[in-house]
């Protein structure tokens, strides 16, 4: 077996060391309270024992004990074993209590190197002693006696394999345990390496939310000097609403044990300047539901934030801007081709200017729109909205429209409506875009306005056609930016692809949720569920009892 | 309709001049009689004497803003029946619900609309059939 490395857990070295000493100072005691005062040998054993005493209180000496030619365990095994033949070969006998040492000296062996390292002190011990008996002045033990001897010596074997079978089992466990965790500390020391060259800011929380442990990103964000141990997240890292500087900080696990992502929160700095985050917490359990621990991760996403900014801001702008010159080329296009008279060419041609006029103006205006509801410093305007009466007035804005397709407009609105608490013109909106979809895609059979009461006392309103239909494959990206079905017959409508885009912007901004069904050929319906009231903040917009029930009065 | 029958009257309230050439060409190839006004006061002052059927009224205006105007003419016998359709740069909920609270029949927000759909609200609201529908590409 070779040299076991120093163990990061059990410095066994050391405690081999400390058991030896001790063993050492116990068979001097013995030494010196046992042996006779009158004999012959007398002298010279307490004079090797006095030397024994020196050797062991060297022991104590770190810089004795770790230098290279006097430390190491294999050193010291034979300058004890020496000893003890020593003393052996001037006492005449193996029966006295030195011979404690020697049976030490060989189960030591055996614990500290196994089986060859027994072997290795027994046969080495038997050699010196039979030589010593030869070469001693004293009269040694008789060479006749040599029966006694080898039997003494047989059994000293016998005892050190004993010790070493019986310790076998633990010593193998012993070194499995260690390559263990030889392992897992190479595979923390990874873990950490990896952990601190990433450029996402990582906090470990215990179920409290204190950090447990963080990298160097972290630390950075944070502001602090010192190591976060055991201090509470939400309080080395305020967090609170983009649009709230002021706003008290968010506690980011309350939000349970479900894995969340905010995208909402900054880190407001003392210098007035935030940083936005994209934060990840994940839950991980231990074993049990109540060992629960956080990982946090915060991706700075300020430069994001800011190009994102300035591209929404872009197209608010320049969308702005080209509206007036849209307006007065289509009033003047319009206006061209209400001359009496017109060439047919000429008529053609203005109708063709005309047309992508008008496609140019509800591509900006649809652009605006878009940015209004991206736009979270808009705060959102709150007021009572009857479904019934809103569903109704659509009808009456729709039907001049729906006559000229020659498309009856049915309305549907089912008893005891809940009332909403919400924005009514994002409502509006979305299903001004329901509906006009529906008339642009339908040539015949009809169209249904539907309002009804959903799940939790939210308002499901629905708008079905009996037009073209919506293949699965183009149901699914429907809601997507500048997304436009497949279906050739949608190419021949005129539409921005940003309708759709801008009905599920509208209702993210109002909590609700938009999705469709549709069979080919057969027509579609289209959702929207609007929640009984739209929270103005994810956190801090709780509508409360009082404000609903005045709001119940009011309706 | 023809020179000879009394044409249907509007007067145009609007201080953007480019714009108003434009509402008072299409108005008159439309066949209306269109009386222009670029601010509050000489509003009124057209309301009584030029008596149209409908006013397109602006609301940010030099001297008397259109929300005063609306008040003022809701409040004047003479001019309680005239039909008045709001046409302004301001697009808040709040800004349209006190237009609706003072009288106005209807509230088109400019950057929403394009001049057909207010020549579509106007023939709405004077029970006209429409000129010609909006050309679309079907």
């Amino acid at each position: 077996m070779s040299l076991p490395s120093r163990s990061r857990i059990f410095r066994k070295d050391a405690e081999f060391e400390r058991a030896t000493r001790q063993i050492r100072w116990a068979v001097i005691i013995i030494t010196f309270a046992t042996f006779p005062l009158n004999t012959p040998q007398t002298l010279i054993v307490y004079g090797m024992t006095g030397l024994a005493v020196l050797y062991n209180l060297s022991r104590y000496i770190p810089s004795w004990v770790h230098s290279k030619r006097y430390g190491s365990p294999i050193a010291m095994l034979a300058i004890d074993n020496l000893f003890v033949l020593s003393f052996l070969c001037v006492i005449h006998t193996l029966v006295t209590p030195y011979s404690a040492l020697l049976v030490f000296m060989i189960i030591s062996s055996a614990l500290r190197y196994g089986l060859r390292g027994m072997l290795t002190v027994t046969l080495a011990q038997a050699t010196l002693l039979v030589a010593s008996m030869a070469l001693s002045p004293f009269p040694p033990i008789a060479l006749d006696d040599g029966r006694s001897v080898v039997t003494s010596l047989l059994m000293l074997m016998a005892i050190g394999l004993f010790v070493e079978r019986l310790t076998w089992m633990d010593r193998h466990e012993r070194s499995a345990l260690r390559t263990l965790s030889e392992e897992t500390s190479a595979e923390r020391e990874r873990l950490l390496t990896l952990i601190n060259t990433l450029d996402d800011a990582i906090f470990v929380l215990d179920a409290k939310g204190r950090v447990q442990l963080s990298n160097g990103v972290a630390q950075e964000l944070t502001g602090y000097k010192t190591p976060l141990q055991l201090i509470e997240l939400s309080a080395v890292l305020p967090l609170r609403p983009r649009a709230k500087p002021r706003a008290k900080p968010v506690q980011i696990m309350e939000a349970g044990p479900e894995p969340q992502r905010r995208r909402d929160l900054s880190l407001f700095q003392t210098d007035g300047t935030a940083v936005d985050l994209d934060i990840h917490v994940t839950p991980v359990h231990a074993g049990n539901e109540k060992d629960i621990s956080f990982i946090v991760v915060c991706r700075d996403i300020t430069k994001e934030r800011s190009l994102e900014r300035q591209r929404e801001e872009f197209i608010s702008v320049a969308s702005h801007e080209l509206r007036t010159p849209l307006t007065i080329l289509e009033a003047a296009l319009s206006t061209a081709l209400l001359t009496k008279n017109l060439a047919p060419q000429l008529t053609i041609l203005l109708e063709q200017a005309h047309r992508n006029a008008v496609f140019l103006a509800s591509l900006t205006k649809d652009l605006t729109t878009l940015a209004q509801a991206q736009n979270d410093n808009i705060p959102i305007a709150l007021a009572p909205v009857n479904p019934g009466a809103l569903l109704h007035q659509l009808a009456i804005d729709f039907t001049p429209e729906a006559k000229l397709k020659n498309l009856p407009l049915q309305v549907v609105i089912a008893p005891d409506m809940p009332p909403l608490l919400t924005t009514e013109h994002h409502i509006r909106e979305v299903l001004q875009n329901y509906v006009s979809n529906a008339l642009k895609y339908t040539t015949e059979g009809h169209i249904t306005l539907k309002a009804a009461p959903g799940k939790n006392g939210s308002v499901l309103f629905s708008v079905t056609d009996t037009g073209l239909g919506i293949s699965v494959n183009d149901q699914q990206q429907l809601f997507s930016k500048f997304y436009r079905a497949e279906d050739y017959r949608t190419r021949q409508t005129s539409g921005t692809g940003l309708g759709l885009y801008l009905c599920l912007e509208l209702a993210l901004r109002l909590n609700a949720k938009v999705w469709c069904k549709s069979v080919l050929n057969e027509g579609s319906t289209f959702f929207l569920e609007v929640p009984p009231f739209s929270r103005l903040e994810r956190d801090h917009g709780k509508v409360t009892e009082a404000q609903v029930s005045s709001l119940v009065d009011q309706l | 309709m023809s020179e000879s029958t009394s044409k249907i009257r509007i007067l145009l309230v609007e201080d953007d001049l480019e714009l108003a050439g434009l509402y008072r060409m299409r108005m008159e190839a439309e066949g209306f009689e269109v009386k222009h006004c670029a601010d509050g006061e000489r509003a009124l002052q057209a309301a009584r004497d030029f008596a149209p059927a409908l006013i397109l009224l602006d609301i940010m205006m030099p001297r008397l803003s259109g929300f005063d105007v609306l008040d003022i003419l809701r409040r004047t016998p003479e001019t309680r029946n005239i039909k008045i359709v709001v046409l302004s740069a301001l697009g808040q909920p709040s800004d349209i619900a006190k237009a609706k609270s003072l009288g106005a029949d209807d509230y088109l927000v400019k950057s929403q609309v394009l001049v057909t759909d207010v020549m579509t609200r106007l023939h709405e609201l004077l029970n006209l059939p429409s000129v010609k529908p909006a050309p679309q590409s079907e």
